[in-house]
Parts: structure tokens; C-alpha cells; sequence
């Protein structure tokens, strides 16, 4: 299968371009924990106290290890607060690592952003460590219903020393309402936790500093990747990107991908728009499904990755999609 | 995706519902082993099948231009999966495509579904959506008027893994349950062949998916047959076993020899009937 793949190395240069300050590169972080943090990229500092923990991109497998997609971390004065926690035990352990070698502080919180397994499983690292994980209610439901298979498949990919330690788990803190996250009183510092509904997918949240105007996006935003539709509700995903278009932002970490500015929304939502507009398209032209995923060949984002898997996906995800609602209302 | 097969849930629930008798328990190893490069004629599981519905009748390889098997490589959504069969013989009153048989070696039931065509039919062709095991021969074989057995083999993999789908809404479903939606593409033209496609709204729950919170089985409940006619000559009646996706679709033709209805009689698991019909005025 063609797999466009990206190194994290252009990642660190795409997102160094837009970071302020660049991250110290592994020579200058403390010897502590080297041989955990020398499987993930150094933190790149985006603005003052936040850092994103880069992913590789990709399709989970053996050399990446499933670590395809996008952490980060913000610092406070008096303690740090996670943001999602990879996809193993010891996955979790490195990014834990990584947040070492930038600063002292406690981590006092682990935010999971949306139910996809690069960025849950790796919750085993931080309770051991007595870190409490926090998720949406309906992106906690979904892992419980869901999650015992991703991880099943997850071992037979990656094998079973990659996942040692990791298991299903059942969140410390599972909120319905965002506010009740108060991450000013953790970590001395004001956060935005930010949820739309059922947007991108049950239960997705975006996190956002608005003392840099920094946002993390979780599932609502890919960068130079297919963003997947399987969980989504694409008129409400819609509408919260709009949202998101109107709030200051600086700099965005996407849920994979380098980080970018707010072109990285326009970008989705183009592609959104395209997606759906040739999916009605063709339902109404009467088109077999077999025909919906190369006849929905959008140049403008063949570059980017997953392009010839989770695009193909999407074609006859939401062709099915307007399908059904046709047939029953 | 609701309905991917996990081996352990095939193994857990293993049967046939075409074929009562058949059984899968006997064919595992066969099944577990399966690669793209394997030999189509040495499956286990296809001998058996091949026994129960064909008895030792000989069955010729075929090409494409006599007829053809459309499925992807790799399925895009194993719940989903798009699969037609064409027939490429001429479709006559005298010779045509009996029966098409679909058969998915390494699903539950691999008997997926049994189309029969009539001459009004025009052609012996038909797409559907199935769901597809991760690594399986697909086969299309058709039985012809005079009694030739005709197939054509594809292999086909479909990746399932972290995919049940989110907060599904069962009221909404039911509430749609049964309900038929048939559609006549293009100008119809008086004595050619004109593409029909039926859609039926029905959850075609395969027994085999387990809620992981209550670790329950969805029971099984799906569409049986399907028998649409026009002018109340038969054109197609479909045999369907639970390996048809969810909402049943089905893409197929027949020849108006003048104005009629286009009807369809839909009967479900549960003995439950829906029926409908389309109004068709071809122009000569």
C-alpha cells in the first residue's frame, strides 16, 4: 500500500518556521531518562511553556510504533498540564521523558482530545505515575465500546514488547462539562478546554492557551493529512471549525501533522467541503458505491498523507452517509 | 464499522443460515493461513460449499469477457463492501444467466446470496454491498439456462480492526425499518435494459457483533429475500444471507416491454414483509 509518510524531521523544520522559539534539540536536555525520550523527537517549544511532541504521520506499523500522532504539554507556574498520551505504555513513558527534559514541574493533569488509539493508550505511563487522565464523557463511552479491539489489532501490529504494559482503561475524570476542567488552578495558568458537541467525533475537545493564542486541536484538525470522517458529525464539525476561525490563534497542533496557523482550518474546511459536495454529487448521478472512491479523486490533497487509504474511506463513508438519509426521510 | 467479522466472533458463532447443515469448525486452520497467492481451488472451505450446492457438477474457470467479478483489491470499509457480477453471454429466451451465486469462502455463512434472473431480466447482472472477513476469496458463479456452471474468483482484503462505529441511533433506525426505495436512473427505453436500484432500510445485524460493554450479541436479523417483478413477470428474486451490509442494496436490470409497475416484495428474517412499487412509462 502507498503510504505518503513524513519524517519528523520536516515536521520539526515545518513547525519551526512558525514557533517563536525553537526547542532545545536533545544535546542540550538533562541525561535523565535518555534511552525513553530518544523515541520521541525532542519538545518543540511553539510559544512561552508550550510545546508540542511531534508524531511520525503514517499508518501505525513496526518502525513507527504507532507513534503517529501529535502530544504536547503546557507549563505553568506551578505544574504541567498533558495533552493527550500517545499510543502505549511506552510510548507514554517517552513523551513523560520528554516533558522532564524541559522543565521540573509536576504534571498534574493528562487531557485526552478525541478516541483514536495514538492518543489514549499511552495513559498507562502517566497513572503509573499518578497523573490523573481526563476525557470527554462521550469520547470515554466510545473508548469503552470500542478500544478492546483497537488494541487487539494494535498488538498484532506493532508486536507485543511495543505494547508491553499497555491496557484499556476507564478515565480518572470524565466530564460533561468542559468548564469543570479547571486547569488555572492546577497548573497556575488559564486554559481553555474547548467542546463543540459531537463534532469530528463523540466526545473530541480542543485545548487552548489563550495567553499565546495557542490551540491544540486534537481530532477537529489534521495537518497535511486526510482527516478521518468515521466518527463525525460533519455539519457540527463544520460549524465548530467555523467557530474555531473566530477565535485568536497564533499557532495550532494539529491531531497529526506540523503545527501551522490558521490556514490549517481553512485547509480542512475546503477539504470538508469537497468531500461532501462530490459525495452528493455522485448519490444524486445515481453512482454505484464502487465507483465513489476513485470517483472522488481530489487533486488538491493528493499529497497529502493517508491520502490513498483514509480519503478512499471518507468518499464512500459519506456517500453512504447522504445514502441513508435519503432512503429514510 | 458495525460489522466486522473478528475470527474469534466467526469461531464463537460459526454456521450457515442458507445451508443449515454447513459448518465452518472444520475449516479453520485452512481459513487462518489464507494469502493472496494461495491456491483459489485448494480452499477447504470452497470444497464444501462447492458439495452442498453443486453436488460434483463440473465448474469452468472463466474470463471476462463471459463474466465478470467487480471488488476491490482492498475494501475501503469491510463493513461495506461493493461487489457486482456481470454476466457478458447473451440474455435470451431461449439462453441466458440463470443464477448468479455469490460466494465469500471465508465469512461466516459463505453463502452470501443467490440471484435468480428471468428473460425479462435482459441481463444477469448485479451489484451489491457485502461484508468481508479480512483475507478471502470472493466468487461469482453462474448457472446458466441450459445448466453450465461458469465462475470467476477474486481475492480480497478488507481491513477492519478499531472501527465499531459511534452512538448509533437503533430508534431512528427502526423507525425507518422495512422502508423500500426503488429508482429507475435516465430514460427508460421500451425493450432495452434498465437499470434498477432498490434500497431497503434494515439493520441486516449479522448475530456476530458483541456490545463490548454488555458483552451481548446484536441477534440475528436480516433481509431474506427480495423478489421484484414487472407487469408481474418476474425480473430478479434474491436469496440474501447475513453477509449483505447493512441497508441492503441491490443494482440490477429488466426490460419493459411496454408501461407497467415495477414491484417489489421484501421479507425479512423475522417472517416480516414490506412491499413496493414503481410506476415505468418507457419511451419507444
Amino acid at each position: 500500500m502507498r503510504k505518503p509518510r513524513r519524517s519528523a524531521i520536516t515536521w520539526l523544520s515545518a513547525a519551526a518556521l512558525l514557533a517563536t522559539a525553537i526547542a532545545a534539540w536533545a544535546g542540550d536536555a538533562p541525561a535523565a531518562g535518555a534511552a525513553a525520550r530518544a523515541q520521541v523527537p525532542a519538545p518543540i517549544e511553539l510559544a512561552a511553556g508550550v510545546y508540542m511532541l511531534a508524531g511520525s504521520g503514517g499508518e501505525p506499523d513496526p518502525t513507527n510504533l504507532g507513534r503517529v500522532g501529535n502530544a504536547g504539554f503546557i507549563v505553568g507556574r506551578s505544574g504541567v498540564l498533558a495533552i493527550d498520551t500517545g499510543t502505549s505504555y511506552l510510548h507514554g513513558r517517552a513523551l513523560l521523558a520528554a516533558i522532564r527534559s524541559v522543565t521540573e514541574q509536576p504534571v498534574r493533569l493528562a487531557l485526552i482530545t478525541h478516541t483514536r488509539q495514538e492518543f489514549l493508550f499511552g495513559a498507562a505511563a502517566f497513572r503509573e505515575q499518578g497523573i490523573p487522565i481526563a476525557m470527554q464523557q462521550a469520547a470515554a463511552s466510545l473508548m469503552a465500546t470500542r478500544c478492546d479491539t483497537c488494541l487487539k489489532t494494535l498488538r498484532t501490529t506493532l508486536g507485543e514488547d511495543a505494547m508491553r504494559g499497555t491496557t484499556l482503561f476507564t478515565p480518572d475524570i470524565a466530564f460533561t462539562d468542559p468548564l469543570g476542567i479547571d486547569a488555572a488552578a492546577l497548573i497556575g495558568r488559564p486554559i481553555q478546554v474547548l467542546y463543540y458537541g459531537h463534532s469530528s467525533g463523540p466526545g473530541d475537545i480542543a485545548v487552548y492557551d489563550p495567553r499565546t493564542r495557542t490551540l491544540f486541536a486534537g481530532g477537529l484538525l489534521d495537518a497535511q493529512r486526510i482527516p478521518d470522517v468515521f466518527d463525525s458529525d460533519l455539519a457540527a464539525w463544520r460549524e465548530a471549525l467555523r467557530t474555531l476561525q473566530a477565535l485568536p490563534i497564533e499557532v495550532i497542533v494539529p491531531g497529526h501533522g506540523p503545527a501551522g496557523s490558521k490556514r490549517v482550518i481553512t485547509q480542512v474546511e475546503r477539504y470538508l467541503d469537497q468531500l461532501t459536495s462530490r459525495a452528493r454529487a455522485l448519490l444524486k448521478a445515481g453512482a454505484p458505491l464502487s465507483e465513489v472512491p476513485d470517483s472522488t479523486a481530489l487533486p488538491e490533497f493528493a499529497s497529502w498523507d493517508q491520502y490513498d487509504t483514509v480519503h478512499r474511506r471518507n468518499a464512500a463513508l459519506v456517500y453512504l452517509r447522504y445514502e441513508r438519509e435519503q432512503l429514510i426521510k | 464499522m458495525k460489522h466486522t467479522m473478528t475470527r474469534r466472533e466467526i469461531t464463537a458463532a460459526g454456521g450457515a443460515a442458507l445451508i443449515a447443515s454447513f459448518t465452518l469448525l472444520g475449516a479453520r486452520g485452512a481459513r487462518a493461513a489464507i494469502q493472496s497467492g494461495d491456491n483459489p481451488e485448494a480452499s477447504e472451505i470452497w470444497h464444501k460449499v462447492r458439495a452442498s450446492l453443486f453436488e460434483s457438477r463440473p465448474i469452468a474457470n472463466v474470463g471476462d469477457d463471459t463474466l465478470v467479478l467487480d471488488a476491490p483489491v482492498r475494501a475501503e470499509d469491510a463493513a461495506v463492501v461493493p461487489i457486482a457480477m456481470r454476466a457478458r453471454l447473451p440474455h435470451t429466451a431461449a439462453s441466458y444467466v440463470a443464477k448468479l451465486h455469490l460466494i465469500i469462502d471465508n465469512n461466516p455463512s459463505p453463502i452470501s446470496a443467490i440471484f435468480s434472473f428471468t428473460p425479462q431480466s435482459g441481463r444477469a447482472d448485479i451489484e451489491t454491498r457485502v461484508r468481508v472477513d479480512e483475507y478471502t476469496f470472493v466468487r461469482a458463479i453462474a448457472e446458466t439456462s441450459d445448466g453450465r456452471l461458469l465462475m470467476r474468483t477474486r481475492f480480497v482484503k478488507a481491513s477492519g480492526g478499531c472501527s465499531a462505529p459511534p452512538g448509533k441511533d437503533p430508534q431512528a433506525a427502526l423507525a425507518s425499518l422495512g422502508k423500500i426505495r426503488m429508482r429507475v436512473d435516465g430514460e427508460v427505453v421500451l425493450n432495452k435494459p434498465t437499470l434498477v436500484q432498490l434500497m431497503i432500510s434494515h439493520p441486516n445485524d449479522s448475530g456476530m457483533v458483541m456490545d463490548q460493554l454488555t458483552r451481548q450479541f446484536t441477534p440475528r436479523w436480516f433481509v431474506r429475500t427480495v423478489k421484484v417483478a414487472y407487469g408481474g413477470q418476474p425480473v430478479l428474486s434474491a436469496d440474501l444471507d447475513f453477509s449483505i451490509s447493512e441497508n441492503p442494496n441491490l443494482r440490477f436490470y429488466f426490460v419493459p416491454r411496454g408501461p407497467g409497475r415495477l414491484t417489489a416484495e421484501v421479507m425479512d428474517s423475522n417472517q416480516t414483509a414490506w412491499t413496493s412499487s414503481l410506476d415505468v412509462a418507457p419511451t419507444a
